[in-house]
C-alpha cells in the first residue's frame, strides 16, 4: 500500500490522471481509509477550482481595449 | 495531394480585420491561426488583433506572474504584443505561435522587472528546483468540516490570490499558466524554455505550497463552531 508521503508526491498526477493504473489503484485504496490524505486531495481540488475561476485573476478594467488601442497606434 | 479547396475559394478584400469564419472557408489544410499569421505577414496588419485576441488573458497572467503588479504587467503585455507583431515573420513553425507568444511575454516581463529593479526583492536562485526538496506539505487546510459561511467566495479568492502572490516566481508562473489559464504542460514548457517534467514538478510544488499557505487562513474559527452549534439541542444526548 502506498504511503501518505508517496501519495502527496503523486497527488497532482493522480488528479490529472497522469499516474499508472497500479499506482492509481493503490492511491484510491489509501484514500478510502486515510482521512488526512482524502482531506489533502479535496483541498487541492478546491484550490484548482478557485485558481481556474476567471474571477480569481480577473483582467483590469479596459485592459483589452487599451492593448488593441496601443497596437493600433504602433503598428 | 491538394484537397482543392483553396482553388475555388476567392478571398474578397476586407477593410476591417478578418473574421475567423472567413478564414475557415479559405482553407481546411492550414489552421485558422496559421492562416491569420500568413495574412498578417502579407501586410494585413489589422488581422493581428484577431491573432492575439484568444491569448490576451494568457499574456496578462504570464506577465503578472513575473511582475505581480497589474499596471506593470499591462505595460509589459503591450510591449510584448508589439514585439510579436514586429517579429512575426521570423516565426518558423506557425503551429507553435502560442508558445512563441508566451515566451515573448515572459521575456518582456522579465526585462521589465530588471528595469524596475524588482529583482532586488526576489531571486529565483533562492528556490530549490530539484527533486530533492520536499513537496509534501507540512500542514494543510482541512476544508471538510468548515461551514459554508466561513468559505465566502470572496474570501477564498482573496486568500488564493494572496497565497499565489507569495509564491516564488518559478512556481507562480506555472501555476498561473496551467491552473488559471489552463495551458498545456507542453506549451508552458516551450514558453518558459524548460522541460515538461520540470513544469510538472513546479506545478505540483506550487499547489502544495498554496495548500500549505491556506492552512492557517482556513482554520475553523471559534465563531464557526458557535454557528455549527446553533440549532443543536444540548439536551438531545441526555434524552436518548
Amino acid at each position: 500500500m502506498v504511503s501518505c508521503k508517496k501519495l502527496a508526491q503523486n497527488l497532482s498526477g493522480y488528479i490529472e490522471g497522469d499516474v499508472d493504473r497500479e499506482l492509481c489503484g493503490e492511491i484510491g485504496r489509501h484514500l478510502s481509509h486515510c482521512r488526512r490524505c482524502s482531506v489533502l486531495l479535496d483541498s487541492v481540488r478546491k484550490v484548482l477550482v478557485i485558481s481556474g475561476d476567471e474571477q480569481t485573476f480577473e483582467l483590469p478594467m479596459g485592459y483589452e481595449e487599451r492593448l488593441h488601442s496601443f497596437l493600433d497606434s504602433h503598428i | 495531394m491538394n484537397s482543392g479547396q483553396n482553388d475555388t475559394t476567392k478571398i474578397e478584400p476586407e477593410p476591417e480585420g478578418c473574421s475567423l469564419e472567413r478564414v475557415v472557408s479559405v482553407s481546411s489544410v492550414m489552421s485558422q491561426e496559421e492562416e491569420i499569421i500568413a495574412r498578417v505577414c502579407e501586410g494585413e496588419k489589422a488581422c493581428f488583433h484577431d491573432l492575439i485576441r484568444p491569448y490576451t488573458r494568457m499574456m496578462f497572467a504570464s506577465a503578472l506572474a513575473v511582475l505581480r503588479n497589474p499596471a506593470d504587467a499591462e505595460e509589459a503585455v503591450q510591449e510584448a504584443a508589439l514585439k510579436a507583431f514586429l517579429h512575426l515573420s521570423q516565426l518558423e513553425d506557425r503551429r507553435r505561435f502560442r508558445a512563441w507568444l508566451l515566451q515573448i511575454v515572459v521575456n518582456e516581463a522579465r526585462m521589465h522587472r530588471r528595469h524596475l529593479r524588482m529583482q532586488l526583492y526576489e531571486s529565483i536562485d533562492e528556490v530549490e528546483d530539484d527533486n530533492k526538496s520536499d513537496s509534501v506539505p507540512r500542514q494543510f487546510a482541512d476544508w471538510h468540516d468548515l461551514p459554508n459561511e466561513a468559505l465566502e467566495r470572496e474570501q477564498l479568492i482573496a486568500a488564493v490570490r494572496s497565497a499565489v502572490d507569495k509564491l516564488p516566481e518559478i512556481y507562480r508562473e506555472v501555476l498561473l499558466l496551467i491552473d488559471s489559464q489552463h495551458l498545456s504542460y507542453l506549451v508552458v514548457a516551450e514558453g518558459l524554455g524548460v522541460s515538461v517534467g520540470v513544469v510538472k514538478t513546479r506545478v505540483h510544488r506550487a499547489r502544495m505550497r498554496i495548500q500549505e499557505q491556506l492552512g492557517p487562513v482556513f482554520q475553523p474559527r471559534f465563531s464557526d463552531h458557535i454557528r455549527l452549534m446553533k440549532g443543536m439541542n444540548p439536551w438531545s444526548r441526555a434524552k436518548s
